[in-house]
């Protein structure tokens, strides 16, 4: 299973994936605009979108737009690098969370043998 | 996987009065090798009020305020977080949604962990639980001691308090004996942690100030009778 990581970090996972995904990651409905994380933040864990819609930006200015099946934060937060893009979510969208020790078990093969190949593909190659 | 070396939790100036005091230097590591440090910028949030909980947060240095927005849209402040607090250990046993915003006051260096993480320090390693307890208990004591000052006591002696409050957890005391608070609230952050208006609390800071118990150098604030404070305080303690 090979998925390509786009400029600025971004990956975008078929629906297949992220139904895996949302097996073993919690969500959350957002009822209002928030900030996912800062421009030179390391996220706290990865976001991916199941619905709705968000940004990156950079400096306020620079935007690059993010919807369903993009995941963002997740090579930052396993490099423990900051991002040069901060992140936000639109009202009415829903995200799911991978956390650094949901990533983990994902690798050490606890939880999804297909999303372990993913994962040990994505983070290797970034 | 390549991973960037972090600071080490064993260097943090806030190690010994933050929940991982205890630990030794194994454990200690372990720590830092799964945490993620980030320097909040003035006015940036932690998390936000409703918001779903990721895990535990500790503050290396700095100051965070913790506020509440009621149904009338206001913000009130429900306490002050600084050097060796820990936040979000509330959410961690509730699986309730945030029920505070976190904002930086000045530049915060803090330290995150996610939950599932810091559950299994918390079961391996009783001095974390005890500490993150002791927070708890803490936490719970200053709300009581607000909750009986906002019914029993006035402005004045709510303004008093505060000071005093601040006096222990931002105090310094100055060559010349004067207590500088290291903390830099504007008037509305005060007014809202004693639950009155803001142009009552100017009233009474400049009661304090003529009276001769605190004194101001811009934002910052000299307590200079720390006892006469305790007084107007009415502290039965």
């Amino acid at each position: 299973m090979s998925i390509k990581i786009e400029k600025n970090n971004i990956i975008n996972l078929s629906e297949d994936i992220i139904r895996r995904v949302e097996a073993i990651a919690q969500s959350h409905f957002y009822t209002t605009p928030s900030e996912l994380y800062y421009e030179d933040h390391t996220p706290l864990v990865a976001y991916l979108i199941k619905s709705g819609r968000g940004k990156l930006f950079k400096k306020r200015r620079k935007e690059i737009p993010l919807g369903p099946g993009n995941l963002v934060g997740l090579i930052e937060l396993m490099n423990s690098e900051p991002s040069t893009y901060g992140a936000q979510i639109e009202a009415h969208s829903t995200l799911l969370f991978l956390d650094r020790s949901t990533i983990l078990e994902i690798i050490d093969h606890k939880i999804d043998n297909d999303l372990t190949s993913l994962f040990n593909n994505l983070l290797i190659h970034a | 996987m390549l991973k960037k070396p972090q600071q080490s939790c064993s260097d943090c100036p806030s190690l010994s009065k933050g929940v991982f005091c205890s630990l030794g230097q194994d454990e200690l590591k372990e720590v830092s090798g799964h945490k993620v440090t980030n320097i909040y910028k003035k006015g940036q949030t932690l998390f936000v009020q409703g918001n779903h909980p990721f895990g535990l947060y500790c503050i290396s240095s700095g100051n965070i305020k913790v506020t509440k927005i009621g149904t009338d849209g206001k913000e009130s402040i429900v306490r002050i977080a600084t050097a060796g607090d820990v936040l979000g250990h509330r959410s961690l046993f509730t699986n309730q949604y945030y029920m505070a915003t976190a904002t930086a006051l000045d530049d915060t260096k803090v330290c995150f962990l996610d939950k599932k993480f810091i559950m299994k320090v918390i079961k391996d390693e009783p001095s974390v639980s005890m500490s993150i307890i002791e927070k708890l208990s803490s936490d719970m004591g200053a709300a009581e001691n607000k909750l009986s000052s906002l019914h029993q006591k006035n402005v004045r002696e709510r303004l008093a308090e505060l000071l005093l409050l601040l006096k222990e957890s931002h105090g310094h005391i100055e060559q010349d004996g004067r207590i500088r608070l290291d903390i830099k609230l504007t008037r509305e952050e005060m007014a809202t942690m004693i639950g009155t208006a803001n142009e009552t609390l100017i009233r009474f800071v400049s009661e304090f100030k003529e009276a001769g118990l605190i004194e101001q150098d811009g934002k910052t604030i000299y307590i200079l009778k720390e006892d006469e404070l305790m007084v107007w305080a009415d502290l039965a303690y």
